[in-house]
């Protein structure tokens, strides 16, 4: 699908999976003593942090990080939309988009603050999803400078959420709301992560959505020991 | 029961793994099990910076999945019923293996190095002549530093209480530097060794990591003669997965905060670890000072290049 459209540079990330990492080390990465590590969480986290890495010695300014469940919704308006100038990542996927995945996948595509889909994860009670963004090189530096002190416990997509708002963007309207209890809690105790490190963005519209009918990597690398 | 042979090789490097497997393969009383290794290359930079607690180490990516390699290899001896396992490098060349069908370790030992390179010289040549010999690891880093030699991982021989005592002590000490120096280092008595600064490359590192890490870390070890295994003049994987791993490297060396070194050092100290966190280790332990040892003389020689 994604040769078919022009313009795209497509790099395989080859992705790590949890359960080959040794047990050990896992422990030491994802670094919560009252909880062992779940190394398919694990793997998809280091996963990311690869992509990130791509992205920041790439030589484009920006790369759209896809997990290969995601499915394109008129992928093409990619390059059709401005990315503001602040922006260092921008959410492209359904769960963090006010737009329906079920819309036709047309019109035109921009970007909305990251408090609109704090609003759309309260109201539909998902996850985040890590199956779409876009990350710029700023942004993707800030990223692996910034993990490599927080380091790898829990969600990635949740913890990417929770590098693109600062605590006080949770008060006021989000106060008591599903996003604020669990952006500041899912952390391992020990390291609590940043806050607020990246200028980020939703979009009106979904670009992607993550499959549905499959089976997902990371819940059977849970599984294992 | 046979002797559990676990050969660490990397996926694409099924022809070294197959020379192994060749040289073994007429021992019948061994079981070979392939460890598969970890290529060092894989590793983002913050993952080999949380790993080993030292913010250069993603310079030597190769290092630390030869490392990581070795721990696959420890966590399936824990689990085994064996009362002891043979762990090769796919480098490794074999002698004298059909001792160990009838090998019996020394009663509560945790790790004996079967290779050449740890090999010190025999001052009594009666002894030499009596069979196997398992001697005390405390010359050995006065012995590779005069031969110019490193430890070596390329054989030895481990009990599952060593796998195990290992997986726990690198969950507190981290993976920084060689696996084959950590081994050796944990072998040696802090209160023994001699002072770092009698030997100068290798060897002094060796005594460097005794000394940073808590003493309680400790494994019964030997080496024995004769030899069972030294390495085929054959490129590093390590190293090539090292130059590698440059190609990749992404980030700007942080200097470690006061909070960061403190982390560093909580992480060495088992009381403080098994306490909780909340116990600040004391200032000035010999890890910090190790660790500042190493940025400080690192950060030397980048001005001097400059």
């Amino acid at each position: 699908m994604l040769e078919d459209i022009p313009n795209l540079a497509v790099q395989r990330i080859q992705a790590v999976y949890g359960p080959d990492l040794p047990a050990a080390a896992s422990v030491l990465l994802w670094s919560n003593p009252s909880s062992p590590p779940r190394r398919g969480t694990l793997g998809t986290f280091l996963s990311h942090v690869k992509a990130w890495e791509a992205v920041a010695c790439g030589t484009e300014t920006y790369g759209v990080i896809l997990e290969d469940d995601a499915m394109l919704l008129g992928f093409e308006r990619l390059i059709s939309f401005p990315l503001p100038e602040d922006a260092e990542l921008v959410f492209i996927n359904d769960r963090m988009s006010p737009g329906s995945r079920h819309a036709p996948p047309t019109g035109p595509i921009m970007c909305f603050p990251i408090a609109e889909a704090l609003r759309s994860l309260n109201k539909t009670g998902q996850g985040v999803g890590g199956d779409g963004y876009i990350l710029t090189k700023v942004g993707a530096r800030k990223l692996l400078e910034t993990v490599a002190k927080d380091r790898f416990f829990g969600h990635v997509d949740w913890r990417l959420l929770r590098y693109s708002v600062k605590a006080e963007d949770l008060h006021g309207e989000f106060a008591g709301t599903r996003v604020s209890e669990i952006i500041p809690h899912h952390h391992s105790k020990a390291f609590p992560p940043a806050w607020g490190v990246l200028r980020a963005y939703c979009l009106n519209k979904p670009l992607v959505a993550f499959g549905t009918g499959g089976t997902s990597t990371r819940e059977e690398a849970d599984q294992q020991r | 029961m046979p002797v559990p042979v676990y050969v660490i090789s990397l996926e694409r490097d099924a022809d070294r793994l197959r020379a192994v497997v060749d040289q073994l393969r007429p021992y019948r009383f061994l079981e070979l099990i392939h460890v598969k290794g970890f290529a060092g290359r894989d590793l983002p930079d913050p993952v080999c910076h949380v790993l080993t607690g030292n913010v250069w180490s993603h310079h030597h990516k190769g290092t630390l999945g030869c490392f990581m390699s070795h721990l696959n290899a420890w966590q399936m001896v824990a689990e085994s019923d064996a009362p002891f396992s043979m762990v090769v490098e796919d480098s490794a060349i074999f002698s004298n293996c059909d001792l160990l069908e009838t090998l019996q370790l020394p009663p509560g030992s945790h790790l004996v190095f079967c290779n050449r390179r740890t090999a010190y010289p025999v001052q009594d040549a009666g002894q030499a002549a009596a069979g196997v010999l398992f001697r005390s690891v405390d010359p050995v880093p006065a012995h590779i530093e005069t031969h110019g030699m490193a430890v070596g991982t390329d054989g030895y021989l481990i009990t599952p209480a060593g796998a195990r005592k290992l997986l726990e002590y690198v969950k507190v000490d981290r993976l920084f530097s060689h696996v084959d120096l950590r081994m050796l280092a944990y072998c040696l008595d802090q209160n023994t060794i001699p002072a770092p600064d009698t030997l100068r490359k290798t060897g002094r590192n060796v005594l460097n990591f005794r000394r940073s890490f808590n003493a309680s870390h400790r494994l019964a070890g030997y080496t024995m003669l004769p030899s069972l295994t030294g390495r085929a003049r054959i490129s590093s994987t390590r190293v090539i997965e090292d130059e590698a791993g440059k190609q990749t490297i992404v980030t700007r060396p942080i200097i470690l905060s006061d909070a960061e070194q403190a982390d560093g050092e909580r992480h060495c100290d088992t009381d403080a670890q098994s306490a909780g966190p909340a116990v600040p280790p004391p200032a000035g332990s010999p890890f910090g000072q190790f660790m500042r040892g190493i940025l400080g003389r690192i950060s030397a020689s980048g001005r001097a290049g400059r």
